[in-house]
């Protein structure tokens, strides 16, 4: 407040029988501005949640942590004390105040009133905000109010908290009243609040092992009330003597008095006279703030040791060590401060107004300003290359890794960039030195966030860094002439704007540049795949039955008999019938159910066939085959099962099946037996590429579908593309990049069914299962197609789908060839070497005669319905006996 | 008006503006650096593998490719699938043989013992491996080592097909013990013949784990002969078939250098651009380049690696707690390494790095020193049958034609022998041995420590 204002108000305020009011009042007024940069503080917080939120989690909404509230009042406690007392210093009304008829001690009472009201008003409004939103984790908490369940998992407690800032409040009035300068005295008001905190650690160090978080709790309290009781009667001589008169100067005996007067020293003591304009200024921007200068060059020097001792450790911290992470933090403070002091200083104000009235273009002002704090962050960031060139960091992700010049240098240059403008648009010291810090780190966090995990381009990110420069620079001629307001407020909402928007701006970009579906396209396939989803049956899931109790599956023998009866119950269960080995067979062999399986199923079953159909065609006898028919005929109701479901893994193994199947049946070894009934039911379920496109259709529909549920949509149910996107995008990537996949699988089903030569669905197909991967060395590439499928299949894991689509075993006839004559012998695929020819063997004639419908049965062709309408009802068949 | 400047203007010009000058010097020669340093590395890695391999997209591929052939893919992976079929059956009575070899120390036990409670599973698991076997005699395993569909360079590559090796050699390792057993010698070499045909060729270099499974795979094969020695059921001509088949060749530093040229290979497209593309990584940082000269420390340490490989030397190998100097493998003081987002070191670069080397020189040896345990058993026996008597150390099997060296583990020393009635003990020496620091954990599933020799 400005002397005329005290004055004005004096007049204007009511006569009251006490003056109490209107000090009430007066000291009130110092404090809204500290009232304001919480404001600012808060709904910069709330904003950023909300956009956050907004992007990358649509429709939900991030609450703040309960430690950003706690802080609150915190703030409020470091400013409070000098800005009352610093402001009132700067603006020399303490001594007006003196000559008034009110004593220092009413004075001082009055204003730690108003400043223990003010943080008693802060404490209900976090109260309230952390009742209302439900913030804290009461569940984890570990400290409790009397009998009360505590409310939070934070290592101190609130009432501790309150304590702390009851005792920061003091400290920052001890400083204030102690220390002319406002900005020594909140430097010193630093260790001073952290001082329970760091006599902790210390004690800490000294045990060297970590603290229950209780008496960590309670040794902090200890400190605190210590720290109170030592800094009230402190605080109070401090007032007291700043209040009091001035201590008269000592008499000097004539004879002591210095040969040289005061006059001859003032002459000796002349300024350096410089030739240019801006080295003058310079130099007076040196002499001016020489003191803070090297107070934060002493900072950055002491962190950047801290660091390097930091990165020397490749072992928990102990002692005294472990106090580092909080040195390093002084760094960005430094820089921050370094920023806030270009414009912003004890008498910096009246100094740019002084070149203004003598013409001093705002140019040579703002690159004088400017000058030596960039050299200084230049030298410190010259300082820390020349170390960082010199060690091995991060050779593990145990070591603490060495940030690059380049990562430095950016965060560097943000943290400067934007306390700069702070300290332009902000008019007190104070508030710029809090603010600066506090809008650094959220601007940092969030363009760092879009730069990383936004798709932020690195040009846009320079741009929107240099923005605040831009601002300053922009309105120099107005601020030199004190009348940069309200421009500096636009200037800065744009460049808010700009920070906020561009980042989004991009995000949007990005998001839309993948290829989805048109509104149409969406519409019309969202039709059919709700249809194509409603099932008439729930799947029945494929897995093997172990006959052995529990009890005698999980025995750990601890004798030579317990360990040959376990051996003897697993060759059991094993059974070699797989009618007696696969759960739900019959039903699916009844019934019209899909199956479900895992990859690891199928693998065990196709191993197991795959060993049986050895020895049927090494020993090629009617025995032999007897005890291979079952397989052949469980694989052809896996096989029709699998057609059935509706999920694309299910058509993916399906597919493999039907590989294995074919194989089997296009031998010659198979012709002698081509009316046994395993056999026709076994062709009967080799569908034809109609048939086939037909039910992964509906797969791949169904499964698109589906996941747009939210209950039923597995967390893994993804494009594998969508983890290399930016992690911010994920949310809104998610949906584009499954519509590429449902539109790239349907150009691949309809290829394959048409027998077509474009592979451009494959590429697709690649990028979206695996990205960043190389097409010519994948299994869609031609090189692996030209081979036989059993060569190159995948049979126990799932590496993306359609990889069988399209190839020579989807056009072959198995029931032309079981009919053709002995005489006649076409290699099966698989048991081929390379010549092998890639082109099918159907003949043409038989496609054309395949009906087109998409709810065909999947296992139905014009050529097998005559074999399977010939196939008797299911045989009965009888378990063998369990192995002795 | 500005008057000429003073010296006191130009010393205060100087303060401000060198610190900042040298700053944009440094991060223009860092970007320089990157540049140059990007420009060298082509070169490299086409000196190293040639122009068509590194012009191929995928050059680990493409060599793979060259190395093999697809011809009997189809038939070899329908012999493993078969194979890990039989060992899913049985898996109780391998769980159980494995817990035998990891407790016993004397392991001849079970075959001299006629009562073996397991034999008449094996036995079982012998007559049910007989198709497999079969299929296997044939494979042509004098073509080209097998392709198999792994899909390298790509994100969900497999290499599960290398992974079921293990149930080949299973099959092989049990169908020996029934024979011997048995006492068929001829059906037991049948199957040591195989165990060295499945093993020796099929899999290529292709990587380390590659290797690292075959090594493991072939060891079964010493181990299978040590077992045997005290069945008694070789006479002098089978033993001599079997000194024949332990002492085929294998380079084994050419295959451990092959192996290590196919990781770096694998590695190409990070060490071309940078790019950092890990088939199962997530990180929000991979999108950064790596730079130059940390991955030009990277084909150095490549380099020297390849110098370190030697079987014969564990000594030079066996050193430190990684075996890696973290200083050769980054580029410490180069410039460019300070334009690399976010950090000087790439944080995967130890994971790039050939530690996996000292892993395969270790199987290497582990695999020389067994054969040589298995050759001198098998010379034991030979001079007995031979001389009448067991010798009375071990330099005296130069007499059936076994080099002293070959009596002496790795490290120089000899294996422990002792006769003792009847049998004479053989004792692996260093397996075991109390100090010595290993880099990598040994498979303590397959170590011995003495072998009875009737």
């Amino acid at each position: 407040m400005s002397s005329d204002t005290i004055i004005e108000t004096t007049r204007t305020v009511p006569d009251r029988s006490s003056s109490t009011a209107w000090f009430w009042w007066k000291e009130s007024k110092q404090l809204a501005p500290l009232i304001m940069l919480l404001i600012i503080v808060a709904g910069l917080i709330l904003i950023m949640n909300v956009i956050s939120t907004a992007i990358v989690n649509p429709g939900g909404f991030w609450l703040p942590d309960e430690v950003v509230l706690l802080v609150f009042p915190g703030l409020f406690a470091t400013g409070a004390g000098p800005l009352m007392v610093g402001q009132e210093r700067s603006l020399r009304t303490m001594e007006w105040l003196a000559l008034l008829p009110i004593s220092a001690k009413r004075l001082l009472s009055t204003k730690l009133s108003v400043a223990f009201a003010g943080l008693a008003l802060m404490w209900c409004v976090v109260a309230v905000g952390i009742a209302l939103f439900g913030l804290g984790n009461p569940h984890d908490a570990n400290w409790t109010i009397g009998q009360r369940p505590s409310h939070s998992d934070n290592p101190i407690s609130y009432p501790i908290w309150m304590v702390h800032s009851i005792y920061v409040l003091l400290s920052g009035f001890y400083v204030s009243w102690r220390i002319r300068h406002t900005f020594y005295a909140l430097i010193l008001l630093i260790p001073l609040a952290f001082a329970p905190m760091i006599a902790v650690g210390l004690i800490a160090a000294y045990n060297d092992r970590p603290m229950m978080s209780g008496t960590y709790d309670v040794l902090i309290g200890v400190f605190t009330l210590l720290g109170i009781a030592v800094m009230a009667p402190l605080s109070y001589r401090a007032a007291m003597r700043a209040l009091g008169p001035e201590r008269a100067p000592a008499a000097v005996p004539l004879l002591e008095l210095p040969r040289r007067s005061s006059a001859d020293a003032s002459v000796d003591e002349t300024a350096p006279r410089f030739g240019t304009r801006v080295a003058a200024l310079v130099w007076q921007s040196i002499e001016s703030r020489r003191g803070m200068l090297v107070l934060l060059v002493a900072m950055l020097l002491v962190s950047l040791l801290a660091f390097i001792r930091l990165c020397s450790i490749d072992s928990r911290l102990r002692g005294i060590d472990q106090f580092l992470p909080f040195v390093t933090l002084l760094a960005p403070l430094a820089v921050c401060w370094l920023g806030t002091a270009v414009f912003k200083q004890d008498g910096a104000i009246e100094q740019i107004r002084f070149l203004a009235d003598r013409g001093i273009t705002p140019q040579t002002v703002y690159y004088a300003r400017h000058a030596i704090p960039v050299a200084i962050l230049a030298t410190g960031l010259l300082l820390y290359a020349g170390w960082a060139l010199t060690t091995v960091g991060g050779w593990d992700r145990d070591r603490t890794p060495v940030p690059s010049l380049i990562t430095v240098a950016a965060v560097v240059f943000l943290f400067y960039s934007v306390s700069q403008w702070v300290s332009q648009l902000v008019r007190t010291l104070l508030l710029a030195v809090i603010l600066g810090p506090i809008i650094s780190v959220i601007v940092t966090v969030w363009l760092l966030t879009a730069y990383t995990q936004l798709a932020l381009p690195t040009a846009a990110l320079v741009i929107v860094s240099l923005l605040p420069l831009l601002a300053t620079r922009v309105v120099m001629r107005r601020y030199m002439d004190a009348t940069d307001r309200p421009l500096a407020f636009v200037v800065a909402a744009g460049v808010v704007a700009a920070m906020v928007i561009v980042p989004i701006v991009f995000a949007i970009a990005f998001v839309r540049g993948v290829p989805g579906m048109t509104a149409e396209q969406r519409n019309t396939l969202l039709a059919e795949a709700h249809s194509a989803r409603r099932q008439t049956a729930s799947p029945v899931q494929l897995m093997f039955l172990d006959w052995r109790s529990n009890a005698e599956r999980t025995l750990v023998p601890d004798s030579q008999k317990d360990l040959i009866e376990k051996i003897r119950n697993s060759l059991n269960a094993n059974s070699q019938d797989p009618r007696q080995w696969i759960n739900g067979l019959e039903t699916l062999r009844q019934g019209s159910f899909p199956l479900q399986g895992d990859f690891y199923a199928l693998d065990r079953f196709q191993s197991a066939f795959v060993l049986h159909r050895m020895r049927w065609r090494q020993d090629n006898d009617a025995e032999s085959f007897e005890r291979f028919a079952p397989w052949l005929d469980t694989a052809s109701v896996l096989l029709k099962g699998l057609r059935r479901s509706r999920q694309v893994a299910q058509q993916e193994i399906a597919d493999r099946l039907e590989v294995t199947l074919i194989e089997t049946l296009r031998t010659p070894e198979m012709r002698p037996h081509r009316d046994a009934p395993a056999v026709r039911s076994a062709v009967a379920s080799i569908g034809t590429p109609a048939s086939r496109a037909a039910a992964r259709r509906r797969a791949v529909l169904a499964s698109w579908v589906q996941r747009q549920d939210p209950q039923s949509r597995s967390s893994r149910d993804h494009v594998a593309a969508l983890e290399t996107m930016p992690r911010g995008l994920v949310a809104w990537l998610d949906e584009p990049l499954y519509e590429s996949f449902v539109l790239a699988a349907l150009d691949g089903i309809q290829a394959s069914k048409n027998r077509s030569d474009d592979g451009s669905w494959r590429r697709r197909l690649h990028s979206l299962a695996s990205p960043k991967g190389v097409f010519e060395s994948s299994q869609y590439s031609d090189r692996f197609r030209q081979l036989p499928a059993a060569a190159t299949m995948g049979e126990n894991y799932f590496a993306g789908p359609g990889q069988l689509w399209g190839r020579a075993w989807e056009y072959v006839d198995v029931a032309e060839f079981l009919q053709a004559g002995d005489d006649t012998t076409s290699p099966a695929p698989g048991i081929t070497s390379e010549s092998a020819p890639s082109e099918p063997t159907a003949t043409p004639g038989s496609q054309a005669s395949e009906p087109e419908a998409s709810n065909a049965d999947p296992s139905g062709s014009a050529d097998t319905l005559s074999l399977r309408d010939s196939i008797a009802a299911n045989n009965q068949i009888t378990p063998t006996e369990p192995i002795r | 008006m500005n008057a000429p400047a003073t010296s006191r203007d130009l010393t205060l010009y100087g303060v401000v503006l060198t610190p900042i000058t040298l700053l944009i010097l440094l991060l223009v020669g860092s970007a320089v650096r990157w540049q140059i340093g990007q420009g060298q590395i082509e070169p490299l890695m086409a000196d190293e593998f040639g122009s068509k391999t590194m012009a191929a997209p995928s050059p680990i591929a493409h060599r793979y490719e060259s190395q093999t052939s697809a011809a009997q893919t189809a038939a070899f992976r329908e012999v493993v699938h078969a194979s890990t079929s039989l060992c899913d059956t049985y898996r109780e009575l391998l769980l159980a043989d494995e817990e035998r070899i990891e407790e016993r120390i004397d392991l001849s036990g079970p075959l001299a013992d006629a009562d073996w409670p397991l034999a008449p599973f094996v036995q079982r698991f012998a007559s049910d491996a007989q198709p497999v076997l079969r299929a296997f005699d044939d494979l042509d395993f004098d073509a080209k080592p097998f392709w198999l569909p792994l899909a390298l360079d790509n994100r969900g590559e497999s290499w599960s097909d290398i992974a079921e090796f293990r149930s080949l050699a299973n099959v092989l390792r049990l169908e020996f013990q029934d024979a011997v057993r048995q006492s068929e010698p001829d059906r037991a070499l049948a199957a040591l013949r195989r165990l060295h045909q499945a093993f020796e060729k099929p899999i290529p270099p292709g990587f380390v784990y590659f290797e690292n499974t075959r090594l493991q795979c072939y060891r079964m094969l010493f181990d299978s002969v040590l077992w045997s020695l005290s069945s008694g059921i070789w006479n002098e001509e089978q033993l001599q078939q079997l000194q024949t088949l332990l002492s085929s060749p294998m380079d084994l530093n050419g295959r451990a250098k092959q192996a290590a040229e196919a990781n770096l290979l694998d590695h190409a497209r990070w060490l071309r651009n940078g790019e950092r593309f890990e088939s199962y990584s997530d990180g929000v940082l991979d999108d950064f380049a790596t730079a130059p000269s940390n991955r030009l420390a990277f084909l150095r340490s490549h380099q020297e690696q390849m110098e370190r490989i030697d079987v014969t030397r564990p000594s030079r190998v066996l050193r430190g707690a990684d075996g890696i100097d973290p200083q050769v493998v980054v580029g410490l003081g180069e410039l460019d390494t300070l334009l690399q987002i976010p950090f000087t070191t790439d944080a995967d670069q130890r994971a790039r790095s050939f530690s996996f080397t000292d892993s395969i020189v270790y199987a290497d040896w582990l695999h020389l020193n067994r054969q040589r345990l298995a050759r001198t058993g098998v010379a034991i026996a030979q001079y007995e049958l031979e001389n009448g008597s067991f010798p009375d150390s071990l330099s005296q099997l130069s007499k059936v034609g076994l080099p002293v060296s070959e009596t002496q583990n790795v490290f120089g020393s000899s294996f422990g022998y002792e006769v003792d009635g009847q049998d004479a003990w053989l004792s692996n020496t260093v397996e075991g041995e109390v100090g010595l620091k290993l880099p990598v954990p040994v498979y303590r599933n397959w170590r011995f420590h003495r072998v009875r020799i009737r």
